[in-house]
């Protein structure tokens, strides 16, 4: 064979060689997968759960959830992560051996932040608060050992620095009429002037036999709303009290004391509340209050209301859309909601899926912000298993963040959270 | 013309096979003893009558005897019609400068029986070893580890190879190959997070996920080989496009020290991971073994390193498959791996190590070549009259 025949094919082989080396995937033409889109679990020996989720002033997540070790321990469970779910930091809170529940967690003016949970006594069920810095240590804390249990729902930090607190309770104890009522609402205010272990006023509301209190809200200084849900008939005849299940909302006086409701959803309908959003300005304030509606035993919907601010306290009046959400023949009951600000203006709303098994699927929606239209929904988690929803975030660029609970086949329940693009998928 | 006499009566003597038709056999020396008389004339005559009857070995012998002839008649068409019927017979068939009469030699140096074609056929095992692009996980915490485990597969293909030039070979196949590997992945739920103190890692949560894929590979080569002698060692290097038929997983998932204190172990049912995979697939080859004469056929033995270029995860389907119905159970089903097993992958490319064992079978067509190669016979020729 030639010098000059060898040359050609051994040039021939090299740039085949080099073509192909030129189209290899490396680390530098792939993006790191987690910049786009992620699932991440969080926990460990155990179960966690996960609750809520705010944005640290970093720019960095605060994922609230509880971190359950047998039965007989039940503890705080928080972590805060970066943009693509890694973990900064993580730290349990309560004592070791306690039973609680958190709740909510929500930001002060302080760069702090307060959570809410359910401190489980042996006996009874009581409110705690736990102030924590920036950086997940604990500040102070205090139980509320009222009479009776009382199951948290929402705190919401005040003006004057101090807290609202409101949930309901079912205590024959302390309600209102124990010989006819089932819950009552219960909100008090612990103000900073007292300090932070004191009550400033505590009230309940048994307007009905079934009462639940969702979040207060103060949309100016010292003026509370409460929303909730209640049996109370809408004549508010207070001796009808075997009415449907209703959204409620209502203003408390400078003392606490309630002034009378106002009632969105069907009358005819069982309606439960399950999470108020404060509507941010772009979306034209007001609030969305979001329940679960119950049309018939097997039925289940989404239901979406959206009022004005401030609020007249008459209901057609205040309401934008106060509308029904049935997706397909799906059972969802709804837990938390998001302002989605980037792309389609809406909200996002969060919600469990309950299958015909009984267990459950994280589920996600989209609604248009000014008819309450569903844009579209995702469901995340598998047939068998228990997988729960908490909260959502949309991210700057549009991505969402939703924080939730899955259920591994190994019976291990792990606090979850998934950044998924725009409409909701977990995918690019 | 005495050395060619002698050339002839060794190539004759020299072949230790029975003859099948005795008649012919009996001809065929006949024919040499007119030969070895000088009697050149008759000897065409004397072997027609069992042109159609000659065993292959007689075949080769009769026509070399007719080459001798021709070329002593001065008749050289003929002599390179007879040549031809030499290589026809045996393919293989060298002229050796010490066996046979230089213009011999120098009219073998016009003809070649190289084979245009192969075809061949091959079987064997193999390891996949995983080079892992991107590390992948689910798991908010960094304090896992992993590994990756090759597994032995199998593989089978069938190609050809034609021959350009003298050493050079390009070759061409399709293959099958079964390919599996095992990842383990252990300690991402060890923490008890006590204090905020990093705790230690503990064993515990443990994942083995054991997948196993099918590809089809059309590799094309370029091969330098040693073309004389009964063991031909040969190496190559090319390009090998795959295309991935089906991809199955199991997964394992075990938490030893669960809330309980018990141990749960759960192993899925096989999970298609083929829509979590680009199909399509990209590697160069390289290799190299030997070639065992074997009659007209060989047997060879190949060992070949596919280097995988391309990222095989589908980065867009990695979690679940998006072609199917976000809200359906298929969908739900495709995400399982996820949200069932709590596993990912890494984005990696699959490289895959392998030795067969194979039959060729040389498609020979003995022929004139265009540009005789017989300068180092002349060189020769004139060393000797000097």
């Amino acid at each position: 064979m030639k010098t000059s025949s060898l040359l050609k094919v051994n040039a021939l082989a090299l740039s085949i060689v080099l073509m192909f080396l030129a189209s290899c995937d490396t680390e530098k033409n792939l993006s790191p997968a987690d910049d786009d889109y992620f699932l991440k679990y969080y926990g460990g020996n155990g179960n966690q759960y996960g609750v809520d989720m705010i944005k640290h002033p970093d720019g960095s997540y605060l994922l609230l959830g509880n971190w359950e070790t047998g039965e007989n321990e039940r503890r705080i469970y928080l972590v805060k992560v970066d943009l693509n779910g890694d973990i900064i930091w993580e730290r349990k809170l309560g004592a070791a051996g306690s039973i609680e529940n958190a709740k909510d967690i929500e930001p002060l003016a302080t760069g702090d932040f307060i959570i809410v949970s359910d401190h489980h006594n042996g006996n009874n069920t009581d409110v705690k608060l736990i102030r924590i810095t920036s950086e997940g240590a604990s500040i102070d804390s205090v139980v509320f050992a009222l009479s009776g249990n009382q199951v948290s729902s929402s705190v919401t930090p005040i003006s004057d620095g101090g807290f609202i607190v409101t949930g309901t309770t079912s205590s024959t104890e302390v309600l209102v009429n124990p010989d006819a009522n089932i819950s009552d609402i219960f909100h008090y205010k612990i103000s900073n002037t007292y300090g932070f272990d004191s009550i400033e006023w505590s009230k309940q509301n048994g307007i009905a036999t079934v009462d639940y209190g969702t979040k207060v809200i103060e949309p100016t200084p010292g003026v509370f709303y409460v929303f909730g849900s209640s049996n109370l008939s809408h004549d508010a005849d207070p001796t009808i009290t075997a009415g449907k299940i209703n959204l409620i909302y209502y203003e408390l006086t400078s003392f606490g004391v309630p002034k009378a409701p106002s009632f969105l959803g069907d009358p005819d309908i069982d309606t439960k509340s399950a999470f108020l959003l404060p509507v941010p300005a772009a979306l034209g304030s007001g609030f969305l209050f979001v329940g679960t509606e119950t049309p018939t035993s097997s039925s289940i919907n989404l239901h979406v209301s959206k009022l004005k601010s401030p609020l007249q306290f008459e209901s057609h009046s205040d309401e934008l859309f106060d509308s029904s959400l049935p997706i397909g023949s799906r059972k969802l009951v709804a837990v938390s909601s998001t302002a989605s600000l980037i792309n389609d203006l809406g909200y996002l709303l969060v919600a469990n899926e309950l299958q015909d098994d009984g267990s459950t699927n994280i589920w996600l929606s989209k609604i248009n912000h000014a008819t309450g239209a569903l844009l579209w929904s995702a469901r995340f988690g598998t047939e068998e298993e228990n997988d729960q929803g908490a909260a959502a975030e949309e991210l700057s660029d549009g991505k969402i963040l939703l924080l939730g609970t899955v259920g591994l086949v190994n019976n291990q329940s792990k606090m979850v959270l998934m950044k998924l693009n725009s409409t909701g998928q977990l995918r690019d | 013309m005495r050395s060619s006499l002698a050339a002839i009566g060794f190539l004759l003597f020299s072949f230790n096979v029975l003859a099948q038709d005795e008649d012919c056999e009996q001809t065929l020396s006949r024919a040499l003893q007119e030969f070895q008389s000088g009697h050149f004339y008759s000897i065409p005559s004397i072997l027609s009558p069992c042109v159609d009857k000659f065993t292959l070995e007689q075949q080769q012998r009769a026509s070399m005897l007719l080459t001798q002839t021709y070329l002593l008649l001065d008749d050289p068409i003929g002599a390179k019609r007879s040549y031809l019927d030499v290589l026809k017979a045996n393919p293989e068939f060298v002229a050796d400068p010490n066996i046979h009469s230089i213009d011999v030699v120098y009219l073998s140096k016009k003809f070649t029986a190289r084979p245009l074609f192969s075809w061949f056929g091959k079987a064997g095992t193999n390891v996949t070893p995983i080079r892992v692009i991107q590390r992948n996980d689910l798991f908010g915490n960094d304090r896992f580890k992993d590994s990756y485990k090759m597994q032995p597969g199998y593989n089978a293909a069938v190609g050809g190879e034609i021959y350009p030039l003298d050493h050079i070979v390009f070759r061409a196949e399709l293959s099958y190959l079964y390919a599996t590997y095992q990842r383990k992945l252990w300690g991402y739920f060890a923490s008890n997070v006590d204090n905020g103190e990093n705790p230690p890692l503990l064993l515990g949560d443990r994942t083995t996920v054991s997948e196993r894929q099918s590809w089809i590979n059309a590799p094309v080569t370029v091969m330098y080989e040693d073309d004389r002698g009964k063991y031909r060692p040969y190496g190559y290097a090319g390009y090998a496009p795959g295309f991935l038929l089906r991809d199955m997983a199991n997964i394992t998932i075990e938490d030893i020290r669960n809330s309980e204190g018990g141990k749960d172990e759960k192993e899925s049912p096989a999970l298609n991971f083929i829509t979590k995979r680009n199909r399509f697939n990209q590697s160069i080859v390289v290799g190299g073994g030997v070639k065992m004469k074997f009659g007209l056929q060989f047997l060879f033995v190949d060992v070949r390193y596919n280097i995988g270029l391309r990222n095989i995860v589908n980065t867009n389907n990695r979690l679940a498959d998006y072609t199917l119905d976000p809200e359906g159970e298929p969908f739900a089903n495709s995400s399982s791996a996820a949200f069932s097993y709590a596993y990912a992958d890494d984005y990696f490319r699959v490289d895959n190590l392998s030795i067969s064992f194979g039959f060729l079978q040389p498609l020979y067509k003995p022929r004139e070549v265009k540009k005789a190669r017989t300068k180092s016979v002349l060189k020769n020729i004139n060393s000797e009259e000097k």
